[in-house]
């Protein structure tokens, strides 16, 4: 009996190791985007932060203020300093859940859901995002392209500037998960 | 047998996580760095003062800086309203500030005082950080200039040596935002002149810069700024006297708008730290005065 136990027990560790559960990276991109007739602008950042649990399906993102980088550092600092307020709220950040159900044990490419909450300027809206998610190696790649209304969260754009800030922001995300370590 | 069971699923199980435990989890691995302190001041000029900020790299500042003649509201005969209140004398300086690295500034300038060239130079030494564990309590630059007088000689006949033309500044600029309303300045100043009309006169003027810049929204803020003398206060028959300055930054995207009102004439620190001649005694003895700023950047879109 002792034996068979033990030779379960080491069967169910090998089981665990073989497939992790916990999936993340911290340089994931997220780069967004305004046009305008006047002016496009954009910023990108390298540094986001991801996390997603393939038992529950829960997913988070999030990404410091400051790493955003934009051609224009009097952008970058008005970005920070006017509109995000990034001293007050730093970070930006989506929780959610994947509506599908995926098979992470083999290799596959699926259109996704993710309903959640979405944090920006201090202020959090519930969503529902769609995206791509792709098994591949052992890897999980996110990509998504959403859009925010600067006004949901409450950033407000001063009259003088309306003509140069889209009032709808492009956001594309792109994060190559590996196993937790 | 049942135990054993019990036993083996439990092994067999593997935690779940929810939402929170993750954004936990991303907290604990990803605490807030200390990031550098942005927009201490809304320009490179506090009012006639450097404040810290340089030109980030690749970017450039074509600056435009004038100040008019005293309001004299005080001079009779309507001598005020008679010149629109000092705007019909102005002085100007047109420069071009460029940021080298996002930590070295270089620029050059002319101005009305002394058919005056500049060619200056900023260097930020320490940067302020946000809180963290290794934080920078406060930022500190340095910045140095050389002038270069090019007025026609008033004594033709003398040897005039070029050198004379010169003079130079040396400034060391300590900064701290102490939150997002309130950043203050204090610069210990050094300006030096190859020459001076009396060998009782001091080449060599010392000053402590002290000035506050102060939110008011997010577009616009109040400065003040005063500049006292540590050394030479009664030199030149107490021709000269402290500068001081008051105003308003109002930004505009690209364009920063600095409106003031000073007893200083001069637009670099050789005329207006050590050559001030106008006393601050009352509104009256005031100019209006503005830098107007505008910043181009040479980076390529994109990438």
């Amino acid at each position: 009996m002792k034996k068979i136990l033990f030779t379960l027990i080491t069967l169910a560790g090998i089981a665990g190791a073989a497939q992790a559960q916990l999936f993340n990276t911290s340089t994931a991109q997220i780069d967004f985007y305004s046009k305008t007739p006047v002016e496009d602008i954009e910023a990108h950042s390298k540094n986001a932060v991801v996390i997603l649990d393939t038992k529950t399906n829960n997913v988070v993102f999030q990404v410091q203020n400051t790493s955003f980088v934009f051609p224009n550092k009097l952008m970058q600092e008005h970005f920070n300093e006017k509109y995000m307020e990034s001293e007050k709220f730093p970070k930006s950040q989506f929780s959610g859940k994947i509506n599908e159900t995926i098979d992470y044990s083999k290799d596959g490419s699926y259109d996704v859901t993710v309903t959640g909450k979405l944090t920006a300027h201090g202020v959090t809206q519930d969503r529902t995002i769609n995206g791509k998610l792709v098994v591949k190696g052992g890897t999980i790649q996110l990509t998504t392209d959403f859009k925010v209304k600067v006004a949901d969260h409450k950033i407000q754009i001063p009259t003088l500037v309306t003509a140069k800030i889209a009032e709808e922001v492009s956001v594309h995300v792109d994060a190559l998960l590996s196993p937790k370590k | 047998m049942k135990n054993y069971l019990l036993i083996l699923i439990s092994f067999f199980s593997i935690p779940a996580f929810a939402q929170d435990d993750l954004l936990n989890m991303l907290e604990n691995e990803n605490p807030d760095k200390p990031s550098p302190v942005y927009a201490t001041f809304k320009s490179t000029r506090v009012i006639n003062l450097q404040s810290n900020e340089t030109m980030k790299k690749k970017h450039l500042d074509f600056r435009i800086q004038h100040r008019f003649t005293p309001l004299d509201f005080t001079a009779g005969n309507n001598y005020g309203a008679y010149n629109l209140f000092g705007l019909d004398g102005a002085v100007l300086r047109l420069g071009f500030e460029y940021g080298i690295t996002d930590k070295l500034m270089v620029g050059a300038g002319r101005s009305t005082i002394g058919k005056t060239y500049d060619f200056m130079l900023k260097y930020k030494i320490l940067q302020q950080t946000t809180k963290g564990k290794r934080a920078m309590p406060f930022s500190l630059n340095y910045f140095g200039n050389m002038g270069i007088n090019t007025l026609a000689w008033s004594d033709p006949k003398r040897s005039n040596l070029f050198t004379s033309r010169l003079s130079f500044v040396n400034q060391l600029i300590i900064t701290k935002k102490f939150n997002d309303h309130v950043s203050l300045i204090v610069s210990p100043t050094l300006v030096h002149y190859n020459l001076v009309d009396s060998v009782k006169n001091p080449n060599d003027i010392f000053a402590l810069g002290i000035g506050g810049s102060f939110k008011i929204s997010r577009s616009s803020r109040f400065n003040i700024e005063y500049i006292p003398r540590l050394n030479g206060r009664d030199a030149f028959n107490g021709l000269y006297h402290d500068a001081f300055a008051i105003g308003f930054d109002i930004e505009t995207g690209g364009h920063v708008f600095q409106l003031h009102f000073t007893n200083a004439g001069g637009l670099i620190e050789q005329q207006f730290v050590a050559r001030t001649t106008d006393e601050f005694n009352g509104v009256s003895k005031l100019r209006f005065g503005f830098n107007l700023s505008r910043t181009f950047s040479m980076e390529k879109e994109g990438k």
